[in-house]
C-alpha cells in the first residue's frame, strides 16, 4: 500500500473536494479550504488528484420498463391474430438474412445456420412501430432479442452491447434459457447515441466471463457468440 | 442525464478508492445511473449519489463472488492518496472485506466515509441524517471490530472540520 500522507490537522474530505470541483461550495468554505491547501501538502496532493482525474464514462444503455409492456405494445400495434404470422415471418427472415448480418459483424464467423449455433434476431421498436432485424436505430429506440436454436438446448446466457469501443451489459448476469424457435430473451433495452452498435448474445457452458468480453469479442469464443450490428439511421 | 456527466467521474473515482478496481467501479456507477433512469429519478445531488455508490460498493463486497474477484484483481494504486491525521490508520482490502462482513449495516456504511473518503464525523452525520454521537459510536464499533480482526489496534482521532 502507498505510504499515507500526514495532514497538518484534519484532512479535507474527498466529498468536499469533489463538491469543490463541481462548484458546489459556498465561497466562505471554498476560501477556508484554499487556506488549508496552501499549508497542507497531503491535502494539496489530494486536490491535485481530484483535478487530474478523468474517467471515461460508459454511455447509458437504458433498460426498458419490462418485457410485459413490450408485449402489450406489440399487441397494441399488431392485431393478435397476426402475431403468430409475424413469428413465422421473423423466422423466415432470419433464415434468409442471418448469415449476411453475422458476417457484417464478424468476418470469418459465418455458417451459423447449420452448425447448431443459435440464430439471433433483433426486434426494434421505434415510435410505436416494430421492425425485425432493422439494421438501423435511432437514439432511444427499444430493442428486444429473439433467438432460435436448431435443436432445443438449455444454456446460461448474457448479452453484451458494444458501442464506441466500450462494452455494456444491459441485463443482469446469471440467466439461463431454454432455446427453441424464436425464444424471446427476457427484457428489453434502449440504444442511445449515433455510432454503430454491435449486439451480441453470449451463451454456452461455462459462460464466458464479462471481463473477457469487456475489451471486445475474443476470437477464441466465436462458437459461443452470435451478433448483429446496427448503425444509426439517417436523420 | 445531467447528473451522470456532472458527477460520474467523481463517483467512479470514489468507488475505485474503495474497491480498487476500475471495472467494478465503472460497473457500479453505470448500474446506479441506469437504475435511476429506469425509475425516472434524474434530479439527484452528490450527497445522495455518494450514499448510493457507497451502499452498492458495500453490497459488492458482501457478495461472495464479487469479493473473491476483487481480492484477486484489486489494484492498490487505485486507493489513491491516503491521508491520515495524528493517529489515524489506513484500511487495506483484506481488512475491509472482513469488516464489512462483521459489522452491522450502518457501521459498515460509516466505514468508507471515515476511512476512505476522509469525512469528518459531522459530515458523515449530515450525509446519513443521523447524530454525530451515533457516528462516533459506530466508529468506535469499527475500531473494536478491527482490533478483534487484527493484532494491531486501529485507532483514530475524531475528525473535525479543517481549520
Amino acid at each position: 500500500m502507498t505510504q499515507p500522507l500526514h495532514c497538518i490537522s484534519t484532512p479535507i474530505s474527498w466529498f468536499k473536494l469533489d463538491r469543490r470541483i463541481t462548484g458546489e461550495l459556498a465561497p466562505s468554505e471554498d476560501a477556508r479550504i484554499e487556506e488549508h491547501l496552501l499549508q497542507c501538502h497531503a491535502c494539496r496532493a489530494s486536490w491535485e488528484d481530484v483535478q487530474a482525474t478523468t474517467r471515461l464514462l460508459r454511455p447509458l444503455v437504458m433498460p426498458s420498463d419490462s418485457s410485459e409492456s413490450f408485449s402489450q405494445r406489440l399487441k397494441h400495434w399488431w392485431p393478435a391474430a397476426l402475431v403468430p404470422a409475424l413469428a413465422a415471418l421473423v423466422l423466415f427472415v432470419w433464415m434468409g438474412r442471418h448469415e449476411q448480418a453475422d458476417v457484417a459483424t464478424r468476418p470469418g464467423m459465418g455458417g451459423l445456420t447449420k452448425g447448431g449455433k443459435p440464430v439471433l434476431s433483433l426486434l426494434r421498436e421505434h415510435q410505436g412501430d416494430v421492425a425485425t432485424d432493422p439494421g438501423v436505430y435511432a437514439s432511444g429506440d427499444r430493442f428486444r432479442m429473439l433467438v432460435s436454436c436448431e435443436s432445443p438446448i438449455t444454456s446460461p446466457w448474457d448479452v453484451v452491447v458494444y458501442q464506441d469501443g466500450a462494452a455494456f451489459f444491459p441485463f443482469a448476469a446469471g440467466n439461463t434459457m431454454e432455446c427453441g424457435n424464436a425464444t424471446a430473451i427476457p427484457g428489453a433495452f434502449r440504444i442511445t447515441g449515433s455510432s454503430p452498435v454491435t449486439i451480441c448474445l453470449v451463451f454456452g457452458e461455462p459462460l464466458p466471463k464479462r471481463s473477457s468480453l469487456s475489451s471486445g469479442l475474443p476470437s477464441d469464443l466465436e462458437e459461443n457468440i452470435v451478433c448483429q450490428q446496427i448503425v444509426a439511421a439517417e436523420p | 442525464m445531467e447528473a451522470y456527466s456532472r458527477y460520474g467521474e467523481r463517483l467512479v473515482r470514489k468507488a475505485e478508492r474503495l474497491l480498487q478496481s476500475q471495472d467494478d467501479a465503472q460497473d457500479i456507477v453505470h448500474g446506479l445511473f441506469v437504475d435511476l433512469l429506469a425509475k425516472k429519478k434524474t434530479s439527484v445531488d452528490l450527497a445522495y449519489l455518494y450514499r448510493a455508490v457507497t451502499n452498492r460498493c458495500l453490497n459488492h463486497l458482501r457478495d461472495r463472488k464479487g469479493r473473491l474477484g476483487l481480492i484477486e484483481r484489486h489494484d492498490e494504486s487505485l486507493r489513491g492518496i491516503a491521508r491520515i491525521g495524528c493517529a489515524d490508520s489506513v484500511i487495506g482490502m483484506d481488512l475491509l472485506t472482513k469488516l464489512v462482513d462483521k459489522l452491522d449495516k450502518k457501521s459498515a456504511e460509516v466505514l468508507p466515509y471515515h476511512y476512505f473518503d476522509d469525512m469528518t464525523q459531522d459530515e458523515i452525520a449530515e450525509l446519513m441524517s443521523t447524530s454525530r454521537r451515533s457516528v462516533a459510536r459506530r466508529i468506535t464499533r469499527i475500531q473494536e471490530c478491527a482490533q478483534q480482526l487484527t493484532t494491531e489496534p486501529l485507532t483514530t482521532e475524531p475528525k473535525e472540520a479543517a481549520q
